[in-house]
């Protein structure tokens, strides 16, 4: 067996990627050491265990316990390589945190929307994830959860730097917010490039989600705040939901201004992607995310009017090798993957549902 | 290699290059010829600059009190230290964090200060936190078995410590004692289930499996 029945489990969870028009998620991860211990670089294993230990019983207590609905809890070392492959296609855990360390500990709750890692880069780290853009909503859950293991647990704080942690560029706050927007219009008229260099004015950075050999595959592009220290928590997630949401205008706007004055390459475009998904017997990972990148385009304009918001987030994380390999219970080489993900895309996109509408999109 | 224009004799090692009205002249001497020529022919300015700069030196050399000297004193120490410096509590270094970017406890944060504080008011928003603060009291922990356990390796950190010291030492009766002691903390801790680890759903607990297998024995 490659994978863990708890892990296998939330593969069969719904996806989170499922925002309407181009902010598909909001990402919040939150950074917190326990005063007293090394941290995770530099401490023994005894350190770290006396950690997780003295963590787990602060969880286990009734009021943190209820803000992790059914959550579960498994040493990072009897995770596979598969497993953790998964959890970060599905947004619960970073590509950083999956290499094995000295006691390391996932928490995660049943539902997918939470989870923490004990003893990654720093003692405590605690992840969630929401649809859309939700930065105040997903904020409020973290900082009750925050609250309620700071009654048991005292953090390492300084009144100057504020929450101490592993990495300076993360003090202060602690707090990392990312958003997941879907950009294909802008990369089409060829703004996209300026538009994300410019967010370095506002001390955010940007970087594909699905980076194949230096180009974003599926025009999906994460963006993230780089300072964490002189700004309040709720002030920097507002002024990056401003940010984003502007982005997301201009993405909407270009889209309009494509489909009225290209129409008819435009769905041909769709038409054509779907034509690949549809009839495909062998396919890689960024040729696949582009053709999923138009069939959202399609879908969002009403082109596919059977094809939901939810039908391609599915596809989207169905799509990734660790989901793969998990609905298959077996490893694959790139080659099965690419005959796995093909026949996938085959059985979902059978049928006269989802194909294009002739009338196509409401201009 | 190329010998000196003037001598013939010695290897040029002095290189001067002249542009006069758009014209290039170049040229290749030894350091005996040039002395002679007083370093650069007609170059008052430069050799009155190094009179200068060896007339400085040795003011500095003969003065310690000067505040020049002080100053320039001072500044060795300071460079040396920030190429070795180190955390008391936690032993990370400097260098590891400008390598990583990570710091190894709380207190690097206190010990790094003066550095650290240049670094992280040139990368980030600002200077100062102003976000949520942790609450005033902590509920003191209840639970003897975990703080009795975490005393426990605490006291195991320290007993590997000594032990290191006494082999160090040679003292080797005491190592064998510190040994001693650190087995039985050892086999104490493993027999405490440290961290619970959820089995998957459909596992049965562990009781029940070990009691089928017993039966069928």
């Amino acid at each position: 067996m490659i994978f863990h029945p708890r892990i296998r489990h939330l593969a069969s969870k719904g996806p989170v990627f499922i925002g309407q028009g181009p902010i598909l998620s909001t990402f919040l991860s939150l950074s917190r050491n326990i005063e007293g211990f090394q941290f995770p670089a530099t401490a023994s294993a005894n350190i770290l265990e006396s950690v997780a230990e003295l963590t787990l019983a602060a969880m286990h207590h009734e009021d943190v316990h209820s803000l992790l609905p059914s959550m579960f809890q498994i040493k990072h070392e009897l995770l596979t390589t598969s497993d953790r492959d998964l959890l970060v296609e599905r947004e619960l855990m970073e590509r950083s945190h999956t290499d094995i360390a000295a006691c390391r500990v996932f928490v995660c709750a049943e539902d997918g929307s939470t989870s923490v890692l004990l003893n990654g880069d720093d003692h405590i780290w605690l992840h969630m994830t929401a649809p859309g853009s939700a930065f105040r909503e997903t904020w409020d859950r973290m900082s009750e959860l925050e609250s309620a293991l700071a009654r048991h647990l005292r953090f390492a704080f300084h009144p100057r730097y504020g929450y101490l942690t592993g990495a300076p560029a993360l003090v202060g706050t602690g707090l990392r917010i990312t958003f997941l927007i879907h950009l294909p219009a802008l990369g089409l008229s060829g703004r996209r490039k300026r538009i994300l260099e410019r967010l370095e004015d506002a001390g955010l950075t940007s970087a594909p989600y699905f980076p194949v050999d230096g180009k974003p595959a599926g025009n999906l592009f994460l963006i993230s705040n780089r300072t964490t220290l002189g700004e309040r928590e709720e002030d920097l997630g507002l002024r990056m939901t401003e940010v984003v949401t502007a982005i997301s205008r201009e993405e909407e706007r270009t889209r309009a201004e494509l489909i009225s004055r290209q129409k008819l390459l435009f769905l041909n475009a769709c038409g054509r992607a779907y034509g690949l998904l549809r009839n495909t017997y062998l396919i890689p990972t960024a040729e696949a995310l582009d053709a999923l990148s138009i069939m959202k385009l399609g879908a969002d304009s009403g082109v596919f009017r059977q094809f939901t918001r939810q039908d391609w987030a599915e596809l989207l994380l169905e799509c990734q090798p660790a989901h793969l390999c998990c609905r298959m219970n077996m490893a694959l080489s790139p080659m099965e993957r690419g005959r796995c993900r093909a026949e996938r895309f085959r059985e979902r996109l059978h049928g006269p549902e989802a194909a294009p509408e002739e009338t196509g999109p409401e201009s | 290699m190329m010998l000196c224009q003037i001598c013939k004799a010695n290897p040029a090692t002095i290189h001067i290059q002249e542009i006069v009205n758009g014209e290039t002249n170049t040229l290749h001497i030894c350091p005996e010829c040039a002395k002679k020529r007083n370093l650069a022919e007609g170059n008052a300015a430069n050799s009155h600059f190094h009179e200068m700069l060896e007339r400085l030196t040795q003011v500095i050399a003969s003065s310690a009190d000067l505040k020049l000297a002080e100053l320039f004193d001072a500044k060795k120490p300071q460079e040396e230290e920030e190429q070795d410096l180190q955390c008391d509590v936690c032993g990370a270094s400097w260098h590891a964090y400008k390598k990583n970017g990570k710091v190894g406890c709380a207190a690097c944060y206190e010990q790094f200060s003066q550095l650290l504080l240049e670094d992280i008011e040139l990368n980030q928003h600002g200077s100062v936190h102003c976000g949520k603060t942790p609450p005033e009291t902590v509920e003191q922990w209840h639970d003897p078995a975990v703080s009795e356990r975490i005393n426990l390796r605490r006291e195991l950190e320290r007993l590997r410590k000594s032990l290191d010291e006494s082999i160090r030492r040679e003292e080797f009766e005491l190592a064998a004692e510190i040994r001693d002691k650190i087995a039985a903390i050892e086999t104490e801790l493993k027999s405490a289930e440290l961290i619970p680890d959820e089995s998957a759903p459909e596992t049965p607990p562990k009781k029940t499996r070990a009691r089928g297998r017993r039966k069928s024995s």
